[in-house]
């Protein structure tokens, strides 16, 4: 039986830039016994411009694997990704370019017989996109998409062009993805159809199993490999911080208003002010509390907007207060509402 | 004229001098607003708000020149005969003149939000009325980019005393977030399908952009949210989907979650490699 065995240490930060950093490991059940180690370092990045969401990552990844010479690879990649709804349809533009080499040495153990192939070494550079349509029906969601990649592995080089369809959906707590996509590879076409069920087994441990009939990879230029595999994932801790502090807290009720609180990260300002329709654009300062600048004031119900005003020069509004309109002006406001009633 | 200090320097007293006389704004007051188009509210209350409107134009003439002025009281007027909230058009002219911006400039954007407020009140206006605060978020919302079919769609499905306005606000922020619109009324559908509170209204949009920056596509996220709300465990209880944590679609084509070889398997011909040729080294 051919297998490996093998898991995943992924530790991350959640936020508008996450960080994350993984070791994946595991042996070959097989007679040769062979070994391989991977780490990825990278960076995850949210922001939205307008009606876009812009999100890509940045990782760098080794690989070692001993069997019983020695393979390594390593590349940093960065694959931005923009999104944005057209009507009931989600649009995605992804693009990847990645840019390392790999090299192949001589036997890992000392006493083991060498492969026939060793100290050869080359780049590995894949540049490419695509296009993706995705729409939830109900509770499922269905994507098409096209990619074009452009590929020097020194395995397969060449011009790899792929169109699929999937289909994401629950069934009770259970997950569940299938995956049809066809490659067209510098030698031959492949269908890669994948099937993929996980399930949260508690809020820490999610169970998982997929299978897939593989395709060659246009990054490392491994050769195309049906897959089954099983496996857990348990989250062993969580920052309790997984967004940005609220700009605006809306509070208890006083007299038909509410009391709201205003909150901005400090930074390098020396003083920060709070201006808006409730203080009739008058900047209001706002007091330091430890590494944020923070202003409670109690407000009658309607719409309110505001923004803050730096050292008393800048207009500054962040990117995820509530609420960002156009202000006529070529600036922003944030803006809420204060509801009348309970 | 003494400026916001984006494009020229500023303090903060200066502004204060400039804006002169505080306004006391209240809802009653837009409320009030309202219901003169409607030709119902007593002598007395009439002459409260006349007073009000007076206060708001006297701060306005404190910044704005004489041209400016009169045809800003004239699109006031013009405004309050429609039935309009004009608080909005007075604050405007307010924020555009604190902000440094040219007179013709803030009148522009004055007359623009004027013909927004009127749309959003064909859109709002029940048996003749609307309350002011609902104009003025629905107009906001119109600015946002938000469909009149989407805001048409949701006020019609609204109940008496529903959140009108902090319900189209957060249909704005949903859509911000990239969220298509049929499924942000969805998630305002399975909102107001649970008991349609208030305070859960702000809980969407957070809820949504968490899932967002845990990697769920926006329309992932809100369909997530919608669940939540309906199974009534509140937004904040929304997870992402769980997914097998190498099949992550934000990794690109490759994919090191998985050996770079398939186990038995030999090398990979690699041919154009720098180095000996095979077989010539001993390693």
């Amino acid at each position: 039986m051919l297998g490996w065995i093998g898991g995943r240490l992924l530790v991350d930060r959640a936020g508008p830039l996450a960080l994350d950093l993984s070791a994946h490991g595991g042996r070959s059940a097989d007679a040769t016994g062979s070994r391989w180690l991977s780490g990825v370092g990278g960076g995850t990045f949210t922001r939205r411009m307008g009606s876009w969401l812009v999100d890509g990552r940045v990782e760098w990844f080794g690989i070692h694997h001993a069997r019983p010479d020695t393979y390594r690879a390593h590349a940093l990649r960065f694959a931005p990704r923009a999104v944005r709804a057209v009507g009931p349809f989600t649009v995605s533009a992804v693009a990847e370019v990645s840019r390392g080499g790999w090299r192949i040495g001589g036997p890992a153990e000392k006493g083991a017989q060498a492969n026939a192939i060793s100290d050869l070494e080359g780049g590995l550079r894949l540049t490419g996109g695509g296009l993706a349509l995705g729409r939830g029906v109900g509770s499922t969601w269905l994507e098409g998409s096209i990619a074009v990649y452009d590929a020097i592995n020194g395995t397969v080089d060449g011009t790899f062009a792929a169109v699929g369809t999937s289909g994401r959906f629950a069934i009770g707590p259970a997950a569940i993805s299938l995956n049809a996509t066809y490659w067209r590879t510098p030698i031959d076409g492949e269908l890669d159809i994948s099937a993929a069920i996980s399930t949260r087994v508690s809020s820490r441990l999610v169970a998982y199993a997929s299978v897939e009939t593989g395709r060659t990879d246009p990054l490392l230029g491994t050769p195309r490999s049906s897959t089954a595999s099983l496996g857990m994932s348990w989250r062993v801790a969580r920052s309790r911080r997984t967004q940005d502090l609220p700009v605006v807290e809306v509070a208890e009720r006083v007299g038909r208003g509410r009391r709201v609180r205003f909150q901005i990260a400090g930074g390098v300002a020396e003083r920060v002010a709070l201006a808006g329709s409730f203080t009739d654009w008058q900047p209001r300062p706002m007091r330091r509390d430890r590494d944020l600048w923070v202003l409670d004031l109690v407000l009658e119900p309607g719409i309110h907007h505001f923004g803050f005003l730096l050292d008393g020069e800048r207009w500054f509004v962040p990117g995820h207060a509530p609420g960002l309109v156009d202000d006529g002006w070529g600036r922003k406001n944030a803006s809420f509402v204060i509801q009348e009633g309970p | 004229m003494t400026r916001f200090p984006a494009r020229a320097s500023m303090r903060m007293h200066e502004l204060h001098a400039l804006l002169g006389v505080r306004m006391r704004r209240t809802v009653i007051a837009l409320g009030l607003l309202a219901s003169i188009g409607a030709g119902t509210i007593p002598a007395m209350v009439e002459h409260a708000l006349a007073a009000q409107v007076k206060g708001n134009l006297a701060r306005a003439r404190a910044v704005l020149p004489p041209d400016a002025m009169r045809d800003l009281e004239r699109a006031v007027e013009a405004a309050r005969a429609r039935g309009l909230p004009t608080e909005p058009l007075v604050d405007k002219a307010l924020e555009g003149a604190a902000k440094g911006v040219p007179a013709e400039r803030i009148l522009a954007v004055v007359r623009q939000l004027a013909e927004d407020l009127e749309r959003a009140y064909a859109l709002v206006v029940r048996s003749g009325t609307a309350a002011p605060a609902d104009v003025t978020a629905v107009a906001d919302a119109i600015r946002r980019g938000v469909p009149e079919d989407a805001i048409r769609t949701l006020h019609g499905g609204s109940a008496s005393g529903e959140p009108i306005a902090l319900a189209v606000h957060t249909l704005a922020d949903l859509l911000d977030r990239g969220v298509p619109v049929d499924v942000a009324l969805d998630v305002l559908a399975a909102w107001r399908s649970f008991g349609a509170r208030p305070d859960q209204l702000r809980e969407l949009p957070a809820a949504v952009e968490r899932l967002i920056r845990e990697g769920a596509l926006p329309a992932q996220a809100a369909a997530a949210v919608a669940s939540a709300v309906r199974a009534g465990h509140g937004p904040a209880a929304a997870r992402r989907p769980a997914a097998v944590p190498a099949n992550d679609n934000r990794r690109g084509a490759g994919s090191v979650d998985q050996p770079p070889l398939p186990a038995g398997a030999p090398y990979p011909p690699r041919g154009k490699g720098k180095g000996n040729k095979p077989g010539t080294s001993g390693g």
